[in-house]
């Protein structure tokens, strides 16, 4: 069964030339979708499944190519996998400027399909599957350039709610804009440097004033207020949004609100709704990712502005 | 979370590439924290891929798959589940004996599942590979209570 001892002799540098050959194909491949796809998009980068599942399976394959030579188990190559693996996220914070965060997201990712890679080498690499080899690397070329030449455009919208014991009029004076939260953050992307909100500032309450969203790295996201009705909604666009390594960077948010309900004991459902456009790919991975994120977003600031409301409640009106 | 995931979410299959990415994602998983498991499919995977006219390829939705003939007898997938296809009167009557279980998604068809969780599961997993394979291979003998050792380019 065990089959660790049998090498045959162009097996000395397979691991090396398996590492090598997968990352300069990553490199290139990554280049390549990312040069092709920026050309056709208008909305901003993207980086979509060809770089995030094709690239990787990609490389899983191109190092399986030469790792076969050495006749182990599959269970053999997980540590040569989780080693490409790390070369590739380093590769990926040395060209792209990615965050440590985004980093640490990405990685089930590329590990996950480097390891289908593997597989589907495992599986290719006979003597006798020529035709097989031939018909993969195709149908992997036609998937890798139909993605990239594909409209990206995964749009989602998510709305929380939270009862705050303040009238509207009294909520209504912290939607807008706040002082700065100076709370620790207790959602562990924020405690691992992921940046979060922490005040907002506006140039007045009425529709076309400007209102400023500041994250606690500086990032400042523009927005424009779009709608105001006083004690009841607020929705504002975002019209320029920060540069950033971190997953913020990565989703296009473009609008949010705040809708103030009054409940029948005096009290108030804030509802704060945020709609954004994905711009990485595949959204069935990071989508879970962004709406998570984005929650944690709207926790944090509505219960600033619940902190906030529920104190001038008790100093104004005790 | 596996079985969960499996048992309760399966339309996630139809999303591209989700299962192999989950697939990949158990079998690492296995590796890490049930070594066990993983060691039991890959002595399945070498003893049925030596038998004669036996190929292997990479599932659909991820795992090892057997083929004979160009049609499959069965595959197992990386978080330890054999899924074999038998004809209905079959797949009943290896349920009745418990030596399989329902499928765990197409419950209206000669599929049928065996959950590997330890070494000891080994020999059921290779009895419904092997009756597969007799079938197959177009053998009409009665096949034992005992898995047939087939290995090794062996015929029954």
């Amino acid at each position: 069964m065990e089959k660790n001892v049998v090498q045959d002799p162009g097996s000395r540098y397979a691991i090396v030339k398996g590492i090598v050959y997968s990352n300069i194909f990553a490199v290139v491949a990554f280049a390549l979708a990312y040069l092709l796809m920026n050309l056709n998009e208008a909305g901003g980068i993207v980086i979509s499944w060809a770089e995030f599942i094709l690239v990787p399976i990609g490389m899983g394959v191109i190092a399986m190519r030469f790792w076969r030579r050495k006749q182990q188990r599959l269970s053999a190559r997980l540590p040569l996998v989780v080693l490409n693996t790390v070369i590739a996220i380093m590769l990926s914070a040395f060209f792209m400027g990615e965050g440590v965060i985004c980093l640490v997201i990405v990685s089930p990712l590329l590990l996950g399909f480097m390891f289908v890679g593997v597989l589907i080498g495992h599986y290719i690499f006979h003597d006798d599957k020529k035709m097989l080899r031939v018909s993969t690397i195709f149908l992997y070329a036609i998937l890798f350039f139909v993605d990239v030449f594909s409209f990206h455009g995964h749009a989602n919208m998510v709305s929380d709610e939270m009862i705050i014991h303040a009238p509207p009029s009294v909520v209504w004076k912290y939607v807008a804009a706040h002082p700065v939260n100076t709370r620790e953050p207790d959602y562990w992307l924020f405690s691992m440097g992921l940046p979060c909100p922490v005040q907002s500032t506006v140039s007045g309450h009425a529709v076309g004033d400007e209102r400023k969203c500041i994250f606690s790295n500086g990032a400042t996201f523009d927005e424009v207020i779009v709608q105001s009705v006083q004690d009841s909604v607020f929705t504002f666009d975002i019209v320029k949004q920060p540069e950033d390594p971190e997953i913020i960077g990565h989703i296009n948010i473009e609008r949010g609100q705040f809708i103030l309900t009054r409940r029948a004991d005096g009290s108030t459902l804030l509802t704060g709704n945020s709609w954004y456009t994905l711009k990485v790919y595949p959204a069935w991975y990071y989508d879970l990712w962004a709406v998570d994120i984005t929650r944690q977003v709207h926790i944090r600031v509505m219960d600033h502005i619940k902190q906030l409301a529920e104190h001038d409640v008790q100093v104004h009106h005790p | 979370m596996f079985r969960f995931i499996i048992h309760n979410l399966s339309p996630l299959k139809h999303v591209p590439f989700f299962a192999l990415w989950f697939d990949a994602a158990a079998m690492i998983w296995n590796m890490l924290f049930s070594p066990e498991i993983t060691h039991t499919i890959e002595e399945i995977e070498h003893e049925v891929s030596a038998w004669r006219g036996v190929s292997t390829s990479l599932h659909k939705f991820g795992g090892v798959q057997f083929n004979y003939g160009g049609k499959e007898l069965g595959h197992i997938h990386g978080h330890g589940i054999v899924d074999v296809l038998f004809s209905r009167r079959i797949k009943t009557s290896l349920i009745r004996e418990e030596r399989a279980e329902d499928h765990h998604s197409f419950k209206r068809s000669g599929w049928v599942s065996y959950y590997i969780r330890s070494a000891a599961d080994r020999d059921g997993a290779l009895y419904l590979l092997s009756l597969a394979y007799q079938k197959s291979a177009g053998c009409t003998t009665r096949v034992p209570d005992t898995p047939v050792p087939l290995s090794a380019g062996g015929h029954a």
